[in-house]
């Protein structure tokens, strides 16, 4: 398969793509958490926190998780074992990080800036 | 000659009848006006049918379909040659992304929902950016479908890169069922198959026997199979059967990976 063919599957909206952006979505997500957690563990910033970013975080945190359920859900019609693997992986890993930030919200919520 | 062709393809849809042997002078016409057909097939096709898919008349849309097809009656394809119909598109999520992309855009760039009690809220626009631009993007390629009836072959392309080519009879019509919270059923006349985007041709209507009436019509005249949209039905209609089942049509068992 040249390259060009392999655009021309890319321009394809199917499965694949989708379960791609909810892995890239992942990522941006755990780099978030990541920051989160170094300046509440060990800078003590708390004003450095992404609480004024909340209700995005939910709303890109649900989109991912729907993207890759869709993404599996197409991932399962191609019988293929690595696929359905990969794009379930995706799918709880997304849904991992959505309860893991929840909790760190409620964790944290003695140091917003509301409750002072 | 081009008019008993044309008698005949309204007929037989470009497959010669047995019956009639063919002269050696129609056949080498027949032959010359195909290899016509190839060397001037790519760019004929005009550019306003690229779009016909799109049009949204909202109320009495099979009636909107039924003048299509009295004015084009291979609608959706355009016949090229006897048996060779050629569908060229874009997909409707091209203006829709547009769409989204454009309004998202003036979103951003006015400021408008910036910030909702020192929440920042300007990602909501820039998501509906990126979803826009990636449905331009995706869409913005030329498809392309042949039904090659000469070949028993299906053709499906993006820009000139094969995505699938396949045996006539995984590319069907079928009217597809809706139901609203009230139990209203609304129908949908769509044309699939196997790895194809569907393509919808009449959106949701309540008039059931209209919708079947026009289907089956488009699928005798493309001369592909067309299905109820029930599972098992007595109002399938048939044309193409898998290669394992080309001996006993009626007693064929059901396959899953078809």
């Amino acid at each position: 398969m040249r390259w060009r063919d392999r655009v021309a599957v890319l321009f394809f909206p199917q499965g694949m793509m989708l379960t791609m952006a909810a892995l890239l979505l992942f990522f941006i997500h755990l780099g978030i958490f990541a920051s989160d957690l170094y300046n509440f563990y060990i800078t003590h910033h708390y004003d450095r926190m992404s609480f004024d970013y909340t209700p995005i975080l939910m709303f890109s945190q649900v989109m991912s998780v729907c993207w890759a359920a869709m993404g599996s859900v197409y991932a399962e019609m191609t019988e293929d074992k690595y696929f359905q693997c990969s794009a379930l992986t995706i799918l709880i890993l997304n849904a991992v990080m959505f309860f893991n930030r929840l909790s760190l919200e409620f964790l944290t919520i003695q140091h917003r800036e509301e409750s002072h | 000659m081009a008019n008993l062709y044309e008698a005949q393809s309204e007929l037989f849809l470009g497959f010669i009848p047995l019956w009639t042997v063919p002269s050696q002078a129609t056949v080498l016409e027949i032959l010359f006006q195909n290899t016509k057909g190839w060397a001037s097939g790519l760019p004929t096709s005009s550019t306003g049918n690229r779009f016909q898919l799109w049009s949204l008349s909202l109320s009495r849309t099979e009636r909107h379909l039924a003048r299509r097809l009295k004015n084009n009656s291979f609608y959706p394809f355009t016949q090229q040659q006897p048996g060779v119909l050629v569908l060229e598109y874009y997909l409707d999520t091209l203006w829709k992304g547009t769409l989204l992309f454009v309004v998202c855009l003036v979103l951003v760039s006015l400021d408008i929902l910036w910030q909702a009690e020192k929440q920042v809220t300007w990602a909501v626009s820039a998501y509906g950016m990126c979803v826009g631009l990636w449905l331009l993007i995706s869409s913005l390629p030329l498809r392309r479908l042949v039904l090659n009836h000469t070949r028993g072959m299906y053709h499906f392309s993006i820009r000139g890169r094969t995505v699938c080519q396949g045996p006539m009879h995984l590319v069907y019509v079928r009217l597809a069922l809706n139901s609203d919270a009230k139990g209203r059923r609304f129908f949908q006349l769509v044309l699939c198959g196997h790895k194809l985007e569907p393509l919808v041709l009449i959106q949701l209507s309540e008039r059931y026997e209209h919708m079947e009436y026009l289907g089956r019509h488009i699928a005798r005249k493309l001369s592909i199979n067309y299905f109820d949209y029930l599972v098992t039905s007595y109002r399938h209609e048939i044309r193409h059967w898998p290669l394992g089942a080309a001996f006993s049509p009626g007693i064929v068992t059901r396959k899953d990976h078809i």
